[in-house]
Order: structure tokens, then sequence, then C-alpha cells
């Protein structure tokens, strides 16, 4: 009986790992679009690693000052410019370490304020229980389609 | 007490197994994402059942056999990544009765416009049969349907 509730007790973690996982993706898009980066930084491993089409970095520090001189604006009215979809999530647990690949879609809105699609791409994570809680140990960005903000050499509607 | 202890057990094994079904249901539904939008149809084709469906805007096949053939037939291969598109699938809605399951699920089909901008192309939902096979969900039946432009599904073919 021993046997059978230790085997049903880890089936159960495992979901519970996909599902704290899934709120991890979830809290990164929420940091990102809040501008929120020392949230966004305390989602990686103290090490944790970020390489993305805005620089790379090693270390949550490193992490949060990437972000802040990419994407800081302390002149930016209080109200969002983007939100990330996260979708298609592909989660493999084993023990304290996890794999997932993400779909993102980044929409914006164009000179007349409607919603547009900007561009698209995937995460590729490394995950790791630290602490009895889900981060990224290391997380790659890949642009699939578009055109990032920062590649425009004007604001125009793109 | 042994009894109520056993019991208890059994229903919490149900429990966990349903939360792993609807796991490895939503898995069959990205696999089938992820092998569509890297055109490998020999993957795509054996996520269905020996006598399993897929019907939708491009006919209809019976059988892993016929689906491959079928998907090679209508669909053009990337001839590199710069023209690669991708299906987002979302809104599962999933009903597990034992070995069987019925689902429902909204896919988004994004592709690139002549400057190379990303656009919605098609909205479409998908309506699905789906049975245990050797340990593992695959399709019985998967009816894809073409919303946004609307294009009816190939049942009559």
């Amino acid at each position: 009986m021993a046997a059978r509730d230790g085997d049903l007790e880890a089936r159960l973690r495992r979901l519970e790992d996909v599902e704290e996982i899934q709120r991890l993706l979830l809290a990164y898009a929420r940091c990102l679009d809040e501008g929120d980066y020392a949230g966004y930084s305390e989602l990686f491993t103290e090490d944790g690693e970020l390489n993305a089409q805005l620089g790379q970095a090693k270390g949550r520090e490193a992490i949060r000052a990437l972000l802040d001189r990419r994407l800081g604006d302390d002149d930016a009215p209080p109200r969002r410019k983007a939100f990330h979809l996260i979708g298609n999530p592909t989660i493999e647990v084993d023990g304290d370490r996890a794999t997932s690949i993400v779909t993102w879609a980044y929409l914006t809105h164009d000179d007349a304020g409607y919603p547009m699609l900007l561009q698209f791409g995937h995460y590729r994570d490394q995950l790791t229980r630290d602490q009895g809680r889900w981060m990224f140990a290391r997380r790659d960005i890949s642009r699939d389609l578009g055109f990032s903000p920062l590649d425009l050499p004007t604001t125009d509607a793109r | 007490m042994e009894a109520t202890t056993a019991i208890d057990l059994a229903q919490l094994e149900a429990r966990v197994s349903r939360l792993e079904d609807l796991d490895g249901i939503w898995r069959l539904f990205q696999d089938y994402r992820r092998h569509l939008d890297q055109r490998d149809f020999a993957a795509y084709s054996q996520l269905f059942a020996a006598d399993g469906e897929w019907i939708g805007n491009l006919g209809r096949g019976k059988g892993p056999v016929e689906i491959e053939a079928l998907l090679t037939r209508t669909l053009e291969v990337y001839p590199d990544d710069s023209t690669r598109t991708l299906h987002l699938v979302d809104n599962p809605v999933i009903e597990v009765d034992g070995d069987r399951a019925t689902a429902t699920s909204t896919w988004v089909y994004i592709e690139r416009d002549e400057e190379d901008r990303p656009y919605l192309s098609l909205i479409g939902h998908y309506e699905d049969v789906l049975t245990r096979a050797g340990g593992r969900w695959k399709f019985q039946r998967r009816v894809a349907y073409l919303d946004f432009p609307y294009e009816a599904p190939a049942f009559a073919l």
C-alpha cells in the first residue's frame, strides 16, 4: 500500500509541477507587459541565463540591468504598450528539472489604436526547482516572424 | 478503517488519472500542431488511430496512410524557414470517459504578408473524438472546421 501511495504522490506531483510551470510562463509575460523588471529577474535562478533579441545576460542582477537599459522608460504613461500572448505550451518534467517550449505572440497597436500582431516566436526553457519554486535556469528566445519595436528606426505602424 | 483508506485511494487514483488524461490529450494537440507546422506528415499521421479519421477543408482521410497522403497532396512544404507559418491552439475543452474522450479547441493560423509581417490568416475550431490506444491518446476522429473565412468540411466526399 505504501508503494502505491508513493506512486500516486509522484503522479500528482508531476501534474502540480506542470501547472506551476504554466504559472511561471504567465508570470513572465505579466512582468514584461507591466514593466516590472525586478519581478521579471526574480523568475530566474540566481545564475539564470537569458538569451533574447534585446541581448544576453547571466544572473538576476545582469538580467534586470539589461531590461532596464533596453526597455526602461521612466516617462512612459501608465498604460500598456503591448501584450505577450503565451500559447502552445509543451512542458516535460523530470524530477527537479524541466524543459518547456512555448509560443509567444507580441500584440501591440497601430497609430490609430487598433490591435496589431507585430511579431511572434518561441521560448525554449530549462527550468529548475529552486527552494521549492520553479524558475528559469535558462531561457532562449527566438523570433520566427515579424519585427521588433527595437529594430525599427522610427515608431511607424508596422 | 483499512477499507475506507483503500476506497479513498482508488478514488484518488481515478482523479489523478483524469488529470493525466487531460494533460495527455493536450500533449496530443501540441504534437499535432507541431508536426503540422514542421510539415512532418508521417509523424502527424501516427497521431491517428488505425481507423482514425481526419475531415476538413483539405478533404478527408481514414487511417494514417490515407491521412499522410492527403496532407502530402494538399499542403505545400516550406522551401526554407523564411516561409514558415504557425498554428496557435487554445481554448481546449476536454471531457474524458474511460478510454474515450471528446474535445473542442480553437485554432488560429498565422502567416506572413508580402512585407514579412505576421497576420491572422485563418481561424477555426476542432471537434475531436479521442481514444486511448496502446497506453496513449490518439485521434479517433478530428473534424477541422474553417470558420473564418468559412469553408465546409469534406464530410460528403
